[in-house]
């Protein structure tokens, strides 16, 4: 008997060459195994297991320029406005803003040049008032929330805002394996047999993932820039400044670098579902996932402008913000509950539901 | 509690007499037969006075019968010609329970008709009449022998009223026969229940029997209520909480799929590799040819009631024996 270093599919344990059956045999299980297929086991899961994921992200040409001048005052950055010649305020990643005075729309050309200079831009689909609708029609149905809350005085700070997005794309290739186990049973007149046959299953998939959008703005919260997606890039323009105008807009301030790793999660993740609803569940009695490897190949990476209006609701001291996407009209945002309100809700299901409850099992009872 | 109730029942079948027998309203038969001449006339009436009670509290007809000589050559035989042919019983399913003492042969016996088939066990009746026909009749203490024999219907009645009251599952089995024609009435659920043990007997004698277990309780509209609470809870619990998540909007994505590029070419290579197989076996249990039907010999004989059929098609439960 020789043993060699390949592990029992079934429970785990060293297999172990058994010269008399010229198999490998699992001395915790007794499961025996020929060469041919524990070589062929060993070669898929090493080939699946011991290569690591791989996300090939093409290098932009976009080079680092130097910094766009600016007076300096008291510490700060401070443009003049082409319109009125008045002073400015801007912070390090604000690209387009209104003139404090004549209230006209300023473009820091600096900050979206050279490699601010963005790719894309989805210009804004919706207005003020239509967003306001969006809100209101949010807010309703909602029954828990609070009478009053929805009133347009409320509503601070509505401001439309160009927020930078990294947009990935990549080919995915990929490989997921499972251990699966296949369950027979029969009987005789004395024995109930369970027939448990194991196998590997694996499952190569190749697909696209298209813009992918990742937050490159520390400012913005990245929750709620995801939660207003999707955002449909079959309207997104070249970038021009012109449609920053009357807009804010920020240039990004967390590098694609930092950014792609958000990417590849929820590439790796869509392509890991994909590839499981391929898997016929009701052929095998038990299907666990046991690893899986992406490639991304030909990976594209975009630097976009998208449209999102910020707003903050003032109610009873308590401030609440909201995100609403600019071309979709998604609003995403956590609405205030009424605990009276909650508790006249609970206590009215409570009683309905258990009379109607009571009802049934009495008119079962007869 | 319960003592307390048996003793205040007792009382008040001694001493009130204020609610209309309906018994004697439907016959005027009497419900002490002292052919044997073993009572006085006080004692007779006293034992009159106290099945007619019964009967107003309990609706079950109880009469008492003494003779010298009977008609029927088996003991049991005479007591059910006695109430079938008497017509004694209360109701439309003539409720009733007759006890007859044959001096001659020193036997005794019992015949239960009706919901009083179910109402007393086997073993209730054996009891019954062991104890007064041991503890008295042999002694010739015929007056507390019957008031005795009374008092233990009382007390068996009174229990079952109780056990109703409170609610308390009677027992779990269900009615069933086992003779030929299998008919055993699911009758006295509705009124008392079976709560009492029995014994094996000595029914019936070469008459048809049959077994009748205790039917099981039928829960009460009260019984449902803690029940609708808990279901009532928990559909609150789920839509409350499904109210208060769609105050939040604000989420992570989990996943990439909007962004799949569904014109383009979805490639997937399906592979499957057969690995290895085992087979285990499991001895399978012999199912007993002939299985107990009560695993609880005890249990089951407290609680049946053997069910015969008299000369006159009806169908009785009853108990006999001698002293």
């Amino acid at each position: 008997m020789s043993t060699k270093g390949y592990k029992c599919p079934c429970c785990g344990g060293n297999l172990v060459f058994s010269s008399e059956i010229q198999k490998l045999r699992c001395p915790s299980c007794g499961n025996e195994i020929d060469m041919d297929t524990i070589r062929q086991y060993a070669e898929i899961v090493e080939s699946v297991e011991e290569q690591k994921d791989t996300f090939d992200w093409e290098e932009d040409s976009r080079g680092s320029q130097g910094e766009w001048k600016a007076r300096e005052k008291d510490g700060r950055k401070v443009y003049t406005c082409p319109s009125c010649g008045g002073d400015v305020d801007a912070d390090q990643t604000t690209a387009a803003t209104k003139c404090p005075y004549c209230d006209s729309p300023v473009i820091l050309p600096g900050q979206v040049s050279g490699e601010f200079h963005p790719d894309l831009i989805i210009p804004f689909q919706l207005d003020q008032d239509a967003v306001k609708e969006v809100f209101k029609e949010y807010c309703k149905g909602k029954k828990l929330l609070p009478r009053g809350f929805w009133s347009e005085h409320n509503i601070k700070e509505i401001t439309g805002v160009y927020a930078p997005f990294w947009m990935f794309s990549c080919r995915a290739k990929g490989a997921v394996i499972y251990d699966a186990e296949k369950i027979k049973k029969w009987r005789d007149d004395y024995y109930e047999y369970t027939q448990s046959d194991l196998y590997l299953v694996t499952r190569e998939g190749d697909m696209f993932f298209e813009y992918v959008p990742v937050d490159g703005s520390v400012e913005l919260d990245d929750t709620y820039m995801e939660a207003i997606e999707p955002f449909g890039m079959e309207m997104a323009e070249k970038f021009e400044e012109g449609y920053l105008s009357g807009y804010e807009a920020f240039k990004y301030d967390v590098p694609k670098e930092k950014c792609r790793r958000r990417a590849e999660e929820r590439i790796k993740s869509s392509f890991e579902d994909t590839i499981n609803q391929s898997v016929n569940k009701n052929e095998y009695q038990t299907i666990i996932q046991k690893s899986s490897r992406i490639d991304c190949k030909n990976g594209r990476v975009q630097y976009a402008l998208l449209p999102v209006w910020t707003f903050n609701v003032k109610y009873k001291d308590k401030t609440y913000s909201y995100a609403v996407n600019g071309q979709t009209g998604k609003v995403a945002g956590n609405l205030p509950v009424d605990r009276g309100v909650f508790w006249k809700f609970a206590l009215g299901v409570f009683a309905g539901s258990s009379v109607i409850i009571y009802l049934l099992m009495i008119l079962l009872l007869l | 509690m319960k003592k307390i109730r048996f003793m205040a029942a007792l009382l008040c079948l001694f001493l009130v007499n204020v609610i209309p027998v309906s018994a004697s309203e439907e016959v005027s038969l009497p419900k002490v037969v002292d052919n044997a001449e073993l009572l006085s006339d006080a004692e007779e009436a006293e034992l009159t006075k106290l099945t007619n009670d019964i009967a107003a509290v309990y609706q079950i007809d109880v009469v008492l019968v003494t003779e010298n000589e009977r008609q029927e050559a088996d003991i049991q035989a005479e007591a059910d010609m006695l109430f079938d042919s008497n017509g004694y019983g209360i109701g439309d399913k003539k409720d009733g329970v007759l006890f007859v003492l044959d001096m001659k042969n020193r036997e005794w016996a019992i015949s239960t008709h009706g919901d009083a088939i179910t109402l007393f066990s086997d073993y209730d009746l054996n009891s019954l009449g062991q104890t007064a026909a041991q503890s008295y009749f042999a002694n010739g203490q015929y007056r507390d022998g019957f008031i005795t024999y009374v008092a233990g219907i009382v007390h068996i009645c009174e229990e079952k009223l109780n056990s109703q009251v409170d609610g308390q599952s009677a027992g779990d089995e269900s009615t069933e026969a086992n003779a030929a024609d299998g008919s055993a009435e699911p009758n006295a659920a509705d009124k008392f229940e079976k709560n009492q043990p029995s014994n094996s007997g000595t029914a019936g004698g070469n008459q048809t029997q049959e077994k009748v277990k205790t039917p099981s309780e039928p829960k009460t509209p009260v019984d449902y209520i803690a029940s609708a609470l808990v279901c009532g809870l928990i559909i609150t619990i789920i839509c409350m909480k499904v109210m208060k998540s769609r105050m939040k909007t604000a989420y992570k994505q989990m996943n990439a799929n909007v962004y799949q590029n569904k014109d383009a070419s979805l490639q997937i290579r399906k592979n499957e590799v057969f690995l290895t197989s085992s087979i285990t076996k499991v001895p399978v249990k012999q199912k007993d040819p002939d299985p107990p039907r009560h695993p609880d010999p005890q249990r089951h004989s407290r609680t049946t009631t053997t069910v015969h059929t008299s000369d006159n098609g009806e169908r009785h439960g009853g108990a006999s024996g001698k002293f």
